[in-house]
């Protein structure tokens, strides 16, 4: 019996250890966040920009994250190393981009609205999606 | 073995293609037409899954030294139909007689009337769109197509210029046709995603199934061969053998880069051949306005302005065309995204012999562009917007504008060197296209524009070879 209960608290101890490890391994890797949604420092400096830039919108974050990772699979290097750089006409370049990738214009540019993300803005991926133009 | 055909023909794009068309219309059911295209058929689908307009690299077919200038064109099936903007204006009536009106360039040997007719046949094959409601140029016929919609900018510059500003024309379909579906302004049109602007291969492309025609793809034509003053055939290149091919007529309908390259290795040497190499020069103004949204036009291109383009002022510096971009350029200030108009500005510039097409030393086989710069006159042009633009811009609520004075490196569009005239010792064709020397050679294109014109040369380019076709046929 006594054994039994070494045996159990020995047990208990192996799983506590094992989760408080899991846990502190886990919060040092991902800060916090389950790894689906880590950030990347790309995202990071792509939300930053976007949320400097636009801090009178109310930007939705998933969407945020979903448009850099766009931006990534892109693989426009050198947009990143200017964005990185801190240079203002790459800045503007992402912001435009974003908006025209937003649902902001197509709800008339409403401010008081969350803005979403609706895919990247791209004639060959999305023809005709020109929230401005207006058919005859 | 030699194959004899009647009528041979280089080339696939707009001249050779609109060349084509009335020469089959006009044709019995025995005619023989050899095509050679130096470039493959590639389809929209291919184009738009490569992003490209053409499987060749353009720049691997001529060389080019000089990085500063670029010369604009795409090989393949359709040629420059198949990355152009789509933009129909026909030339002004002064353009065709700059020497006598305004002392500068030469005159050419036919008139905005001779053409007129032509500019119209043109226009329906394209299904252009365009305003009747006031046009810069006199006109027969209406338009096909009805115009495509103004951005607000546009109509404010049409109630302050009511006879100086109109609804561009373009081959951007306005209403679908059976082939292309209407625009619907995404902003790429060197490649539209939906197939929207007029090309060869989408409206044309019956010409080359027809069973008249046989076409050869990745035939590189080397040469005219000659017998006297008789052009008897051509020498061209396919799949690395040389093959020849006789025929009664011929008619070059490369650009203005490969034309005068086979005219001169058909030692068909001209003091002017392959001279007077030039376009438009162009510059941009960003115009930041007050209150005053932009870009809901339903095309690219939406507006021309002739403010600057015809008058007094061309005996001293180029004229020039005004285009009013409806692609969003947004304003990232807050509330005031589309308060910004974009304006393009279109010089002609006046040919010279500094700027030629050779035959490169090393390889022959390619062509070689020499480009010295563009004329003073264009420059004086360019000197004067300054001054003018404020003015210019009083029809709108301007609260600041740019503009950026540095050329850009190419308008897409190769103009010169095979000269159009009534002296055959100061031109290469005469008013109908015809070598001066061998009259059964038709030089087409927009080598044979003696003067450039501010305006965008395709549709020139394609009534001109009807009016070269109509000339030889009746």
């Amino acid at each position: 019996m006594a054994l039994d209960r070494g045996r159990r608290a020995f047990i208990a101890a192996l799983v506590a250890a094992t989760g408080a490890g899991g846990w502190w391994f886990w919060r040092n890797q991902f800060g916090g966040h389950t790894p689906e949604v880590r950030l990347s420092p790309w995202t990071e400096l792509v939300i930053s920009t976007l949320r400097q830039r636009l801090d009178y919108l109310e930007l939705e974050e998933e969407g945020m994250v979903h448009f850099a990772r766009d931006l990534r699979k892109r693989r426009l290097h050198t947009l990143l190393r200017r964005l990185k750089a801190g240079d203002a006409e790459t800045a503007e370049w992402l912001v435009q981009q974003f908006l025209m990738s937003s649902d902001f214009f197509w709800n008339d540019a409403d401010e008081s609205r969350p803005v979403g993300y609706m895919g990247y803005y791209d004639p060959y991926e999305r023809p005709c999606a020109n929230p401005f133009a207006r058919p005859v | 073995m030699q194959e004899d055909f009647d009528v041979i023909i280089v080339g696939t794009g707009f001249a050779s293609s609109f060349f084509l068309s009335a020469y089959l219309e006009k044709s019995g059911t025995n005619a023989r037409v050899l095509v050679l295209e130096r470039g493959r058929r590639d389809s929209h689908a291919w184009r738009l899954q490569h992003r490209s307009p053409s499987s060749i690299a353009a720049e691997s077919t001529f060389v080019n030294k000089n990085r500063a200038k670029q010369w604009f064109y795409t090989p393949g099936l359709g040629g420059g139909s198949n990355c152009w903007w789509a933009v129909t204006p026909r030339f002004m009536p002064a353009d065709f007689a700059m020497r006598s009106q305004y002392g500068v360039g030469l005159d050419w040997p036919l008139s905005y009337d001779d053409l007129e007719e032509f500019y119209c046949r043109a226009e329906e094959v394209m299904a252009v769109s365009g305003s009747d409601d006031g046009t810069p140029y006199p006109r027969s016929r209406p338009y096909p197509q009805p115009p495509h919609r103004f951005s607000d900018p546009d109509r404010l510059l049409k109630a302050a210029y009511p006879e100086l500003y109109f609804h561009q024309p373009t081959a951007r379909a306005r209403l679908a046709t059976a082939k292309r579906p209407a625009c619907c302004a995404s902003g790429v049109c060197h490649l539209c995603p939906i197939d929207a602007k007029f090309t060869v291969l989408n409206e044309m492309d019956y010409l080359y199934a027809d069973p008249r025609v046989e076409i050869v793809l990745e035939a590189t034509v080397q040469e005219v061969e000659t017998r006297g003053a008789t052009a008897t055939g051509v020498r061209y290149m396919k799949d690395g053998k040389e093959v020849s091919a006789r025929g009664e007529l011929v008619v070059l309908g490369a650009n203005a880069l490969f034309n005068p390259h086979i005219l001169l290795r058909s030692g068909l040497d001209h003091v002017l051949l392959g001279k007077q190499l030039h376009e438009q020069v162009s510059v941009r103004a960003t115009i930041d306005l007050d209150g005053v949204d932009n870009f809901q036009g339903s095309t690219s291109i939406t507006g021309h302005g002739y403010m600057l383009y015809d008058g007094a002022h061309r005996a001293q510096r180029a004229g020039c065309l005004i285009e009013s971009w409806n692609v969003p350029s947004l304003r990232l200030e807050r509330g005031k995204w589309r308060q910004r108009l974009v304006l393009k500005f279109m010089f002609e510039d006046l040919p010279d012999v500094k700027n030629y097409v050779r035959v490169h030393r090393d390889n022959p086989a390619l062509p070689e562009t020499v480009y010295r710069g563009h004329s003073d006159y264009a420059q004086r042009g360019i000197d004067a917007l300054p001054q003018l633009l404020p003015e210019l811009l009083n029809a709108l609520p301007v609260e600041q504008f740019v503009l950026d004075e540095r050329p850009g490196t190419t308008e897409n569009h190769i103009l010169g060197t095979t000269v159009m005239g009534a002296d055959p010792q100061q031109s290469i064709v005469d008013r109908h296209l015809v070598h001066h020397q061998v009259r059964n050679l038709l030089v087409l294109g927009s080598g044979a524009f003696p003067t450039g014109s501010p305006a965008n040369p395709t549709l020139t380019i394609s009534a001109l070879a009807l009016w070269a076709a109509h000339h030889l046929l009746s």
